[in-house]
């Protein structure tokens, strides 16, 4: 193998330990130039290196670097201080750094510049900038990025682990005779907090690691080149959309109204959270909010943004939608339509700098309520605090208050949604196709029909790669967690073509059937609450057509194990194809949250499937080569370096209005689309 | 015959196995297979052999059958350990009992060795050092700071990172201290912050720490708690720190200390300790700015109590002294007299299990911690333990800590501003006067104290667990000053030979707004600095003291110590006297910052008649040299007279001011206390 391409990958382990310590669970060390230690290391170069290539198998030679990089701009942002995304002094910062990567002349200084930059700014910033470049450097393409949970598995699990970790490595020499660490499940809170039935959600390692990798995916700023995708604002839209029609769908599971949009900013905030998970990076943990907080105006030394800020960036948005158009810096207005609107829309409030059609007058929405809300404990830095979870791609989602900013933040785009034209009839209906069944059924041979199952599964994390300065021999140092988990099922349909063979796209969602109190939902509520579940092209043959597709293939999900896979060598697969389905895997919905968790005594459901027009639906893609292997949850992900694969708008047909008022009329009108009562039913029991 | 000193070896790597090494000569325990955990006793030749390559001493083990530890092991390894809260206590009271009730010092390490890997470890930790401390065959050990134990209770966690990271990359012989930054707690925006060097102290935190451990207030065995004026130790060694926080914060243009004497207002100051705890991987929890007091309902801990509980029995208490009396649990009236008075209110204020009627006057010192340290989470919502607050060893962090003390310390003036003043005739040493008193340090100007800024080192790898052995240094920075000398000129007009109990305080001349301060508030802000015994010789006599000696603080090493070296040879008298009783105020905070120009004070000194204070018995060894705050182990506290004589009541009519109170055996001198802001480095 390449030493280069083996070197980038080694790069991701062990992100806190200096680069000259052994990696590759203590197999490999890095040759490197005297330049490449930092001064600490400067005076004993030959001691620690000598020390640290003992037992080593390999040596992989790093360049001298033909350049020294001026790092000075990464300086403000201690190697201490936590790094966020949703902070712009740190965008900026990372945002230099990228175009330093990517700038690299060819694969040798690429790897000598990121050795030296290593120890030299802040391991995040590091961490996020490295893997932000692997995946866009076209000499890159074969290095695989490790899952984010493996590289700093303190931001995911439950700090007393890495107590027991180490103890369990430093007490018990033979790897055969550890015990499995058990991860704590329902630390966070007691059941006297009513949040806390939805911890399994938040806290879900897959769900935070797929918010991590959507971003690594789709930074906010950065040289235009990374930053620019295809419909990239719509789909930060998108995205969080689901997000939260999922976490909306789990509330109802556990007897919990929808989340209440935190549309004012001024009002006490009662819920509380304190995330208890300790960061390796300055080893301080992440800091808690009080119930009842207040938000504050945030003045610190790394920026400073008011409530009315935020309130006036809110009004103006909301005034562009009301008036169908923005304005961008010159003047000139950008109408809302149906195609583009929502684009416009998502990067106005996510504030791309580099994408915002007026930054300075729309300004920072999305970012700027995390970064509030991540302050309200210490907003002026007196306590000298650092952000709470709320400031981090990688624990964000952990925080009950995310779901209620970007249920508000929701609420703006679906505004923009509920005044564009109800869909008409051209658009919804696909002649001459109609689905005359449907259903969803176990795998299991005497399975009912439309009767789908949850339950607890136990499951193992590898937490070697991120476990800084602890034992290095050690290629298994595991941790056993609980996690929701559904019995994969198969969705079976059948739909008459009337005419000649032609190409649809099947769209497959679920929606709740009633609100909280139990009353049916109109369908103007439910698509809104409607989960995306599938989404795929099939070939309709002339008359009957029964169509089979399994709950695996999800185009939203990632398969269980690139949720928590193993580093290790072990579990590469070798053949190169096999190889490449490991890259960029990062991004996706986790399997094992694919259906909401449901009911012990059963919840019901509307399966709904549409197969719509692919000639209405096809994007004529610009190159030809084949889909990224990994890209199979492209309905939240995209597909790497393509557009976008559907031409509709996302969420069709459910992200605007329609002509009918529950969806039993809706499928009644359009005979492309059929629904059938499923039930979701939770067995409370851990299996695994 | 076990080595006594082998018990200490348990206190060190506290989270780790017991059969791990310890000791810088490296020892091991050999453990009984029957003693191991369930999680390596099936594993136990592996695991004993794994640490044995490089053992230099074997220390057996007798296997006994092991009393009872169902109590003691009924707290969770992982759990928070609060002395303020009752349950533990109780847990803590049981295990204690049972160390000191082993019939010899090889069934007390059985034991030991046997609990340590199942009880909680800090308990395990306090447990064994009250047991240490009260057995009679295991006095005069000398026990290892809990600093060394736990420094994570005393240490920024972010320096831990670094540690591992040294301990890792670089071989013992090469590491370098890992400098502990001065300011992390908060920012100059937050005017408290002012005190961080004060309150996040280590050797401040510790003497807290060893007071409590000297002085538990709960325990089965009556004779561990009923020791001699307790009650008004308790008042007296937190009205010392009150008066000295006070003096620090006009050290630091602050104002005095607002009690917290309305519960049902909010906390305005806020406090973000940054620390983790070792044993339950869980931050110390913050307590935001402007967070109220809330009713407590915790189940696991036992506590169901409401703010107006507390409103209630300090009430009680505030009826009690103005009525004179407090009411037993028969209904009996105790009077609370000159003598006797305070002491009683120490116990019921704090309270100890010497409260004459704990169910009327219920638990208020304890409880205002437990309150204000679960202000975060009152009902265990989230799953959060106590603040610092709720913790003696870490107790003083919070600026919150002074203001319920201040608020305790009121509540015992009140008391004592209705005793009958001292008079003249109390006050004088007849035919005793003070010709003049001076302090000064070696080559400056007289009556003007320096402080400065020190860097200390202290040796922290006894307590960093599951990494690579070797010292690994932090290294402190801490307020300190230049000793000083006082020279004091007595006259004995007498034709023999007297004996006087020379007494020292100081005080600032001005309050916070720069007025001179009438004597009855002058009073409250008396810090003592020495008190010791002269033999006066007729005619002139000139007294030499060093501020080393002050009878209120420990030396400057058994803050900071290394156990290991400088250590007295075995059996030597130096070796008793080097004797750890840990309790004692840090030599480096005797003297308050002060202020660049100089804070102005009174130093004020006393020649009491010693006929009237002595108390009959031998001190020797009794490691007595912070007798003022700490007392004498097993001994009588070392003065007649009412701690704090005679600041302790409202001066005489007519003594409005400091000079209005002196008689010829008194004298005051106007002192100047500077502060150079520099740093010097000093090697432990």
């Amino acid at each position: 193998m390449n030493t280069d391409l083996k070197a980038l990958e080694l790069l991701f382990q062990r992100p806190l330990e200096p680069v000259f310590t052994t990696r590759d669970n203590g197999k490999t060390v890095f040759d490197l130039p005297e330049s490449v230690y930092t001064d600490r290391y400067r005076n004993n170069t030959e001691e620690v290196s000598n020390r640290f290539s003992q037992n080593v198998e390999t040596r992989i030679p790093v360049r001298e670097l033909a350049k020294k990089p001026n790092l000075e701009f990464a300086a403000k942002l201690g190697h201490k201080k936590q790094f966020s995304l949703f902070i712009n002094s740190h965008k900026e910062i990372a945002s230099k750094l990228i175009q330093l990567f990517l700038d690299a002349p060819n694969l040798q200084q690429f790897v000598a510049l990121a050795a030296y930059t290593k120890d030299r700014v802040n391991p995040v910033l590091f961490q996020y900038c490295y893997a932000v470049t692997i995946a866009h450097r076209p000499d890159t393409r074969t290095v695989p990025i490790p899952n984010i949970s493996q590289v700093f598995p303190s931001n995911f699990i439950e700090p007393s682990v890495f107590q027991d970790a180490r103890q369990e490595a430093s007490v018990i020499a033979k790897s055969g005779n550890r015990s499995a660490l058990e991860i704590p499940a329902n630390y966070t809170a007691s059941d006297r907090e009513d949040e806390q039935r939805l911890a399994y959600f938040r806290e879900d390692i897959g769900v935070n690691s797929h918010h991590w990798h959507w971003h690594l995916v789709y930074p906010a700023s950065g040289p235009m080149e990374v930053v620019n995708k295809d419909r990239r604002g719509e789909l930060f839209y998108y995205m969080h959309h689901q997000l939260l029609a999922r976490y909306n769908v789990e509330r109802f599971c556990n007897n919990l109204k929808r989340t209440i949009p935190l549309s004012n900013l001024r009002d006490e905030i009662p819920e509380g959270y304190f995330p208890k998970i300790l960061s390796s990076i300055n080893n301080r943990t992440y800091p808690a909010r009080i119930s009842n907080q207040l938000l504050r105006d945030v003045d610190r030394p790394d920026g400073n943004i008011e409530i009315s800020e935020l309130e006036r960036w809110r009004d103006r948005v909301l005034a562009a939608i009301d008036q169908g158009f923005v304005e961008n810096s010159q003047g000139t207005r950008i109408p809302l339509d149906e195609v583009k609107g929502i684009d416009i829309l998502g990067n106005i409030i996510e504030a791309s700098n580099t994408l915002s059609v007026n930054n300075q007058f729309y300004g920072n929405l999305h970012n700027q309520g995390h970064t509030i809300i991540s302050f309200a404990h210490d907003p002026d830095a007196r306590h000298l605090e650092d952000f709470g979870v709320m400031g981090d791609v990688t624990t964000a989602m952990r925080d009950p208050i995310f779901y209620r900013w970007h249920g508000f933040i929701d609420s703006v785009f679906n505004k923009h949604k509920a005044l564009l034209p109800v869909y008409d009839n051209a658009q919804l209906g696909f002649d001459g196709v109609s689905v005359t069944y449907v259903e969803a059924r176990l795998g299991a041979a005497n399975a009912r029909p439309n009767t789908l199952l949850t339950y607890w599964q136990k499951s193992s994390a590898n937490l070697a790669a991120g476990l800084d300065f602890g034992p290095v021999e050690d290629e298994n140092i595991t941790a056993t967690f609980r996690h929701l988990q559904n019995a994969p099922f198969t969705y079976t349909f059948n739909v008459t073509n009337a005419g000649a063979r032609r190409t649809g796209t099947c769209r497959i969602f679920i929606c709740p059937k009633v609100d909280e109190r139990n009353q049916p939902l109109r369908l103007e509520e439910q698509r809104l609450m409607a989960i995306e579940m599938d989404k795929f092209t099939v070939e309709l043959m002339p008359g009957e057509n029964t169509i089979r597709r399994e709950s695996t293939d999800s185009s939203v999900a990632i398969p269980f194990e690139r949720s928590f896979r193993a580093v290790g060598a072990n579990y590469q697969p070798k053949a190169a194809d096999e190889l490449a389905r490991f890259r960029f895997c990062g991004c996706g919905w986790p399997q094992h949250l694919l259906l909401p968790k449901g009911k012990p005594e059963g919840m019901q459901f509307d399966l709904f499937v549409m197969i719509s027009d692919y000639t209405n639906d096809s994007v004529q893609q610009l190159s030809n080569t084949p889909n990224d292997a990994c890209s199979t949850a492209f309905s939240f992900c995209g597909l790497k370096d393509k557009l976008y694969p559907d031409r509709r708008t996302m969420g069709f047909p459910f992200d605007r209005r329609l002509p009918n008022d529950t969806l039993n009329e809706f499928v009644g009108a359009f005979s492309n689309m059929a629904k059938t009562d499923i039930t979701i039913k939770f067995n409370d029991r851990v299996v695994g | 015959m076990a080595d006594t000193k082998n018990l200490l070896l348990l206190f060190e790597h506290p989270t780790e196995p017991v059969f791990m090494d310890k000791g810088k000569k490296v020892t091991v325990f050999d453990v009984p297979d029957s003693y191991l955990t369930d999680r390596y006793r099936p594993i136990s030749n592996e695991v004993q052999s794994r640490v044995g390559e490089k053992v230099e001493q074997r220390v057996p083990v007798r296997e006994i059958s092991i009393p009872d530890l169902r109590i003691p092991m009924s707290l969770g390894r992982e759990e928070q350990f609060s002395l303020f809260i009752p349950k533990h206590r109780r847990i803590a009271a049981r295990l204690i009992d049972i160390f000191v009730n082993m019939r010899s010092v090889d069934d007390l390490q059985s034991v030991a060795v046997y609990a340590r890997d199942r009880v909680n470890p800090v308990m395990f930790n306090y447990a064994l050092s009250v047991a240490l401390l009260h057995r009679p065959d295991t006095q005069g050990l000398d026990l290892p700071s809990f600093a060394q134990s736990f420094p994570d209770r005393f240490v920024d966690s972010q320096v831990f990172r670094e540690l591992r990271e040294e301990s890792f990359v670089v071989q013992p012989g090469s590491r370098m201290p890992i400098v502990i930054p001065r300011d992390y707690t908060a920012s100059d925006l937050e005017p408290e912050h002012r005190l961080w060097y004060f309150r996040e102290d280590l050797g401040v935190n510790l003497h807290h720490w060893h007071w409590h451990l000297v002085y538990p207030f709960e325990a089965s065995d009556r004779s561990i708690v009923d020791k001699d004026r307790r009650g008004e130790l308790f008042y007296y060694m937190h009205e010392q720190v009150m008066a000295r926080y006070n003096m620090e914060r006009f050290s630091n243009n602050l104002a005095r200390t607002q009690p917290f004497n309305n519960l049902r207002e909010p906390i305005a100051e806020g406090y973000f300790p940054k620390m983790d705890s070792l044993v339950s991987s869980r931050a110390w929890p913050p307590r935001f700015d402007n967070t109220r007091l809330g009713d407590l309902n915790r189940e696991q801990d036992q506590i169901n109590l409401e703010v107006a509980d507390l409103e209630r029995w300090r009430d009680r208490i505030y009826e009690a002294i103005h009525q004179g009396f407090v009411m037993d649990e028969r209904g009996q009236r105790v009077e609370l007299d000159e003598a006797r008075g305070i002491d009683i209110l120490g116990n019921i204020l704090e309270s100890s299990i010497l409260s004459p009627n704990r169910t009327l006057y219920g638990d208020l010192h304890n409880f205002g911690h437990v309150f204000i340290s679960y202000s975060h989470d009152t009902n265990n919502k989230h799953l959060e333990s106590f603040g610092v607050i709720g913790d003696s060893s870490t107790a003083m962090r919070d600026p919150a800590f002074y203001r319920w003390h201040a608020y305790i310390d009121r509540i015992f003036q009140e008391h004592k501003t209705r005793l009958p003043a001292y008079t003249d005739t109390q006050l004088n040493y007849s035919g005793i006067s003070i010709t003049g008193v001076q302090v000064a340090s070696n080559g400056t100007q007289p009556n003007v104290l320096t402080t400065f800024w020190q860097q200390s080192d202290m040796d922290l790898s006894r307590g960093f667990d599951f990494t690579p052995r070797g010292n690994v240094f932090a290294r402190f920075t801490h307020l300190t000053h230049l000793p000083f000398t006082y020279t004091i000129n007595v006259n004995n007009d007498g034709g023999a030979q007297r004996f006087g109990y020379v007494r020292i305080f100081m005080a600032p001349k001005n309050d916070e707004r720069g007025q001179p301060m009438l004597l009855r508030e002058q009073r409250l802000m008396m810090v003592e600095l020495d008190k010791f015994v002269v033999s006066l010789n007729p005619g002139p006599n000139t007294i030499r003291r060093r501020s080393t000696e002050s009878s209120v603080t420990i030396p400057f090493e058994r803050t900071f110590r290394n156990l290991d070296a400088n250590r007295p040879a075995a059996g030597s008298a130096e070796e008793l006297e080097f004797n750890f009783c840990g309790c004692g105020w840090p030599n480096h905070m005797l003297i308050a910052k002060g202020l660049p120009e100089g804070l102005r004070c009174d130093l004020f000194v006393m020649v009491s008649n010693y006929e009237n204070d002595r108390i009959d018995q031998q001190l020797v060894g009794r490691c007595s040299d912070a007798a003022s705050y700490c007392g004498v182990r097993d001994r009588l506290y070392p003065d007649r007279q009412s701690m704090g004589y005679p600041f302790d009541r409202l001066p005489r009519t007519g003594a409005d001011r400091l000079v209005n109170f002196l008689t010829p055996n008194m004298s005051i001198v106007d002192v100047s206390i500077r502060h150079e802001n520099r740093v010097a480095n000093r090697q432990a």
